[in-house]
């Protein structure tokens, strides 16, 4: 039997308030899409529930937090049959770690949404088409009137710039 | 992976661009806390019964012994998907041997049985019927085992050439509402899902224009199933259940009152990995299809849905007004422009022959098809057919065959008036398709450009589910809709009896009104779900236990999505005048949908707080 919020003492509101934007935000770095990363939140938070731990600092627990969604994320996928390149996602775990710190990651995406003010024109639209409207390449390039190939590679500069400028971003 | 993939950023485009924040998940997690630490112990054994078969089931008919397995790992549920093979006599004989035995061992393990039944053994007794307790008038009669709806919806083609906006063409089935059950008269519940949301665009164009809808109108499932629920979309399996439960909001008698969902969610498959398709509209230019609502609206969708084409799909079109004939034989989605102006030119012309109008397409269908690809049929109706010689039934006939030979059939209804539901309903329901109504161009968008892909590529056919009721825990139960979907419960396992079909991405979540014993915790219901992937694959099965602890602690503490969902069928048994709603007011569902306002952002949960408003004063100057 799970024990109780009073007798462990763990306040599971409050500390979903605090960590669950980072958690989640986590989550989809890894790689999970929205419905999974909404799913492995929530199991992370009944999993701190039921087995409580002890509060430290802020850095201790969103470190601890990231260790129990990263677990549950890796047997997800291989419930799922999914190959996991462990190392990748280890990869990207640091990197997360470098970039955010102990924030939520939204210092992140604020950063990113001012260097897309700094786009051009067409790999604005070429961006908007794929994220907002979710269209294939192929369609992005008939509306574009480019090349499949065209755009391909206009989709790698524009974000290879993107990750550069928000990496300088967030460092400042 | 340098520069390749950059998950990192692909996330954080995603939520700069395409609006994926994270969402707000504490009121979610903590009613799933609080369903876990539960008042009550559960009973001893319920919830550690280990093994291939929860200890509380008894062999129902058709249940084979190794058809479903269920392992407890760590607590946890784990799907094990079997193939089914179909049961030789011998183990069928040595089945009946221990229902029989199985029924003596309950009835000494000291629960209450009923005396054996000889009839009630596999259902093959004589016909006698019992009537059940509730049964609403007289409409249901029960064999013991399996509940028949006497009143099935029958054809019953009406035209009106003359007048056709006359109202007394409309036609609808009404389909009544189911009764409840006693567990212990039948643990079984057993029908075909299906995805349809017809009746919801039906309903909401009446109320849009201000009237109320008739009853029959009204399927319940159907306005469940037009509302997103956010379950797990499986990656690898086709499909994925989810069971859980509250105590209920809505019905005749609160005390021990629960209510039950089952959702089931079909995995998706993104635009550009759905097979190729081959479409042959068969479009209605009779007189009846003359105006803007009708062909104009048809027009207008079929022009969005061949915007939403790849190459490599074909497009081909029959028209039938007096008679059928071929209008645009197969050209590639690539001659967008071409095939936008055939369309274009379509007018309205004559009686109507819908039955010509379906052979020259199924002769086109069947000229054009290919191994690997989509072949689908899409008639473009009203509804308001003549059946040409042989009827309804040469009709249903010529659909069942081409479906074998897998060419599918999906029917979409425009205009209102002298529209035929039950008709469209039906031959969608044959064809293996799927049935949709447009009301407006909204709708079309969402039929033809959003869910295309679940429209065109079907996940699972023939989709049955039994849910088995543990009589220790749960006393009666009632489905709510999937009053036509009906399956003996002998026939879960009858592969030449048809189930529903669910496309890919699609979701079909059935809501019981359950009763519980006094006090009793545990395993409350065990769902099996039977399909094939392809018309001609073996069926697979998968399975999944739904226990008293799922009961979220209170309807405000449940999933929104159980409570949205909860909130859409009393709707919809309020609008559809259910025996089970009589005391319903239609204040209570908006009280509980504009407290769940912010929890959804969902344009249709908007739209569906405001169709119940506009309802609520229908009704109101009604009374």
């Amino acid at each position: 039997m799970p024990m109780t919020t009073a007798e462990h003492g763990i306040d599971l509101a409050a500390l979903m308030r605090e960590h669950q934007a980072g958690v989640w935000r986590f989550l989809r770095a890894l790689g999970a899409e929205p419905n999974l990363a909404d799913d492995i939140t929530q199991e992370t938070f009944l999993a701190v529930y039921r087995k409580p731990f002890e509060q430290r600092s802020r850095g201790q627990t969103i470190a601890y937090l990231r260790i129990v969604a990263k677990n549950l994320f890796l047997k997800s996928r291989r419930k799922a049959g999914r190959e996991v390149a462990v190392a990748e996602l280890e990869h990207v775990e640091s990197q997360w770690t470098e970039l955010v710190g102990e924030e939520d990651g939204a210092e992140l995406t604020r950063a990113l949404k001012e260097c897309l003010k700094q786009l051009d024109e067409k790999p604005r639209q070429a961006l908007d088409l794929q994220y907002k409207e979710g269209k294939q390449r192929i369609q992005i390039a008939e509306q574009l009137g480019m090349t499949d190939d065209g755009i391909k590679t206009l989709l790698r500069r524009t974000k290879a710039r993107l990750r550069k400028c928000m990496e300088l971003r967030v460092k400042e | 992976m340098k520069n390749e993939h950059d998950p990192i950023l692909e996330a954080a485009l995603d939520e700069a661009l395409g609006g994926k924040s994270p969402p707000d998940l504490i009121a979610q997690t903590l009613a799933k806390a609080a369903a876990e630490a539960p008042p009550q112990q559960p009973v001893a054994g319920s919830q550690s019964a280990a093994g291939p078969r929860p200890a509380w089931r008894a062999w129902g008919p058709g249940l084979a012994a190794a058809a479903v397995a269920v392992l407890f790992v760590g607590g946890n549920l784990m799907f094990v998907t079997l193939y089914f093979q179909s049961m030789s006599e011998k183990e069928q004989a040595a089945i009946d041997a221990q229902t029989a035995r199985q029924r003596d061992e309950a009835r000494d393990g000291g629960y209450d049985m009923p005396e054996p039944d000889p009839r009630d053994l596999m259902g093959r007794g004589p016909d006698v019927t019992t009537g059940t307790e509730d049964n609403a008038g007289g409409l249901f009669e029960s064999d013991g085992f399996t509940l028949k709806v006497t009143t099935r919806p029958q054809f019953r083609l009406q035209y009106d050439t003359a007048n056709p906006a006359e109202p007394k063409a409309m036609h609808f089935e009404s389909n009544g509402s189911n009764p409840f059950v006693d567990t212990e008269d039948d643990r079984l519940s057993t029908f075909g899902l299906e995805h349809d949301t017809g009746s919801y665009s039906i309903v909401r164009g009446y109320l849009n224009d201000g009237n109320l809808p008739p009853k029959a109108a009204v399927r319940v499932e159907e306005f469940v199933n037009y509302f997103d629920y956010g379950y797990i979309k499986p990656a690898i399996d086709p499909f994925s259940i989810t069971m859980d439960a509250a105590p209920s909001r809505y019905g005749q008698d609160l005390k021990n009152s629960y209510l039950l969902r089952v959702g089931v969610q079909a995995r998706e498959i993104p635009a550009y990995n759905r097979k190729p398709a081959i479409l042959t509209f068969v479009i209605d230019i009779s007189g009846s299809m003359d105006g803007p609502e009708r062909l104009g609206l048809v027009k207008r969708a079929l022009g969005m849905l061949v915007n939403e084409l790849q190459e490599g799909d074909k497009v081909g079109i029959a028209v039938y007004g007096s008679n059928g004939e071929m209008f645009m034989d197969y050209r590639d989605a690539s001659a967008k422009s071409e095939i936008l102006a055939s369309i274009d030119s379509l007018r309205t012309a004559g009686s109507t022959n819908a039955e010509e109008g379906l052979k020259i397409g199924y002769q086109m269908a069947s000229g054009a098809y290919r191994e690997g690809y989509t072949n689908r049929v899409i008639l473009c109706s009203d509804g308001v057919a003549n059946v040409g010689h042989t009827g309804v039934d040469g009709i249903l006939q010529t659909i069942v065959e081409n479906r074998r030979k897998g060419i599918t059939l999906s029917t979409v209804g425009f205009g209102m008036g002298n529209y035929n539901d039950t008709l469209m309903e039906q031959l969608g329901d044959k064809g293996d398709g799927h049935y949709a109504y447009v009301d407006g161009i909204e709708e079309a968008k969402r039929i033809f450009v959003d869910n295309l892909t679940g429209a065109l590529e079907v996940v699972g056919r023939d989709v049955k589910i039994q849910i088995e009721f543990n009589p220790k825990v749960v006393k009666s139960y009632r489905l709510l809709g999937y009053v036509n979907r009906d399956i003996k419960d002998e026939d879960f396992r009858n592969d030449s009896v048809d189930g529903g079909e669910i496309g890919a991405g699609h979701a079909a979540t059935a809501l019981y009104e359950i009763k519980l014993h006094e006090g009793m915790t545990g395993a409350m219901a065990y769902a099996t779900l039977r399909y094939r992937q392809d018309e001609n694959d073996e069926p697979v099965e998968v399975g999944k236990e739904v226990f008293t602890n799922d009961i979220a602690q209170s309807w405000e503490f449940a999933d929104k999505g159980l409570r949205l969902a909860g909130n859409v069928a009393e709707f919809a048994e309020i609008l559809g005048e259910s025996f089970y709603a009589k005391k319903g007011k239609l204040e209570a569902v908006i009280e509980d949908l504009e407290a769940l306002k912010y929890d959804f952002r969902d344009e249709k949960v908007d739209e569906l707080r405001e169709l119940v408003r506009k309802a609520k004063e229908l009704k109101d100057k009604d009374e």
